[in-house]
């Protein structure tokens, strides 16, 4: 599409939505074959506004209930909420828990990614290109693509997992900065891999987290 | 029909997501997840990252209803957090690396005919867009966002938000009409409808 093209375009939108004031929109709409397109931009505008909504997957409510943590809250007499910090105790107790918990695994993952990132010497020399189909990256996806609904899942409110949760953001926002050449598919793979161990260390932390029962008095 | 604008909670559904009534959060689900799946689906491409966006809106919704403070903006709440959840997942890294086109579904399987056909001509060519592009399309033209307020989502200006607007218009029609078509009616021989076929001959 040319530019002349797109900037037709966008003058006929701007008129449409009313951004234009008279006489300049009455300059474009006088344009050969302006009209005419205006015609189908509005014609469009209302397809995509009369396409059908989807049906959500059935047990979709009940994944969604069962997912969810509600934030205890009681409200007063004028019905402004209130927290309850009294509710949070047995939260609290909880995180103390993982995050001792964490603070092990983070470490044992963090040893692990200085093994994999070339402390004992097995790196490939970052002047050999890699392929773009390089198996073990592409083993890297697809292991985090597995994990990835742990993420979703995570609970916001328990620091172990939200630490993790950060840790993978961060890590998100390095994979998104590196420059797609073959010199950088070393780089890219390192963190492809701390980001699996940490998706990793999420699945563990559930795990230990789903054995814990909770005391009954 | 796609988007939110037609959409409305009671008063007494609101209350309840507030103080955390379970009838009335169901009575929400029931109402606009169709509306989040839509949405989602048709910004990301990708029904399965559409269903998590579903569900992250959901238990947001549960989680922090209480937080609601004007129980008449529940569903531009509801809407704005599915937003956010669908730009969260464009700028993830294993998204970016996603096939953007991907098989488009009959947008009724059991009905067939010129109009069926337009509209999954029109999901196509949507799915063809870049992501960004799409979001731009979809929030400002069927959710009724300002450019102003799109930008202002991806960190950017009013005119980056109507330069995307233009440029996936005139991406869909490429797909949908010849540029001569625009003139002289003859339909594109590649399969594709004209933009008449999934015009106002297909919305009633």
């Amino acid at each position: 599409m040319t530019d002349m093209r797109e900037r037709q375009i966008s003058d006929l939108l701007a008129c449409r939505d009313g951004e234009r004031g008279e006489a300049d929109a009455a300059e474009v709409l006088a344009r050969p074959g302006a009209t005419k397109l205006l015609g189908e931009l509005e014609r469009l505008q209302q397809a995509l506004r009369s396409l059908p909504d989807p049906t959500p997957d059935a047990g979709s409510w009940e994944r969604i209930r069962n997912a969810a943590r509600p934030v205890p809250v009681r409200h007063d007499r004028a019905g402004t909420v209130l927290r309850c910090p009294g509710l949070f105790v047995p939260y609290a107790a909880a995180a103390g828990l993982t995050l001792a918990l964490a603070a092990g695994l983070l470490a044992v993952h963090a040893a692990r990614d200085g093994a994999a990132t070339g402390a004992v010497g097995e790196r490939p020399s970052t002047t050999q290109p890699v392929a773009k189909a390089d198996p073990a990256l592409e083993s890297l996806y697809e292991r985090s693509r597995r994990l990835e609904p742990l993420l979703v899942s995570a609970d916001r409110r328990d620091p172990m997992e939200q630490a993790l949760r950060l840790r993978i953001a961060d890590l998100d926002g390095q994979i998104t900065g590196i420059p797609d050449s073959a010199a950088s598919r070393q780089q890219e793979e390192r963190l492809w891999g701390q980001r699996v161990a940490l998706l990793e260390s999420l699945a563990q932390v559930r795990r230990a987290r789903a054995t814990l029962q909770p005391a009954v008095y | 029909m796609a988007g939110f604008a037609s959409l409305t909670l009671a008063t007494e559904v609101a209350l309840g997501l507030k103080n955390g009534d379970p009838d009335a959060q169901a009575e929400a689900y029931r109402l606009l997840a169709p509306s989040v799946l839509g949405m989602a689906q048709r910004i990301l491409g990708d029904r399965g990252l559409a269903e998590e966006v579903v569900q992250d809106t959901f238990v947001t919704m549960i989680e922090r209803g209480a937080t609601l403070e004007d129980v008449h903006a529940a569903v531009g709440w509801i809407r704005q957090t599915a937003v956010n959840h669908c730009l969260m997942r464009l700028r993830s890294p294993w998204t970016q690396r996603r096939v953007p086109e991907l098989p488009v579904e009959a947008a009724d399987p059991r009905e067939d005919g010129p109009r069926n056909e337009g509209l999954r001509d029109l999901e196509r060519a949507l799915s063809r867009l870049g992501p960004e592009t799409r979001m731009v399309l979809w929030l400002h033209d069927v959710e009724g966002y300002t450019h102003q307020e799109i930008g202002g989502l991806f960190g950017r200006t009013e005119s980056y938000s109507k330069s995307q607007l233009a440029r996936g218009y005139g991406k869909l029609l490429e797909q949908t009409v010849e540029p001569e078509a625009l003139t002289t009616g003859n339909r594109k021989h590649d399969g594709y409808a004209r933009t008449t076929d999934i015009g106002p001959a297909c919305l009633s």
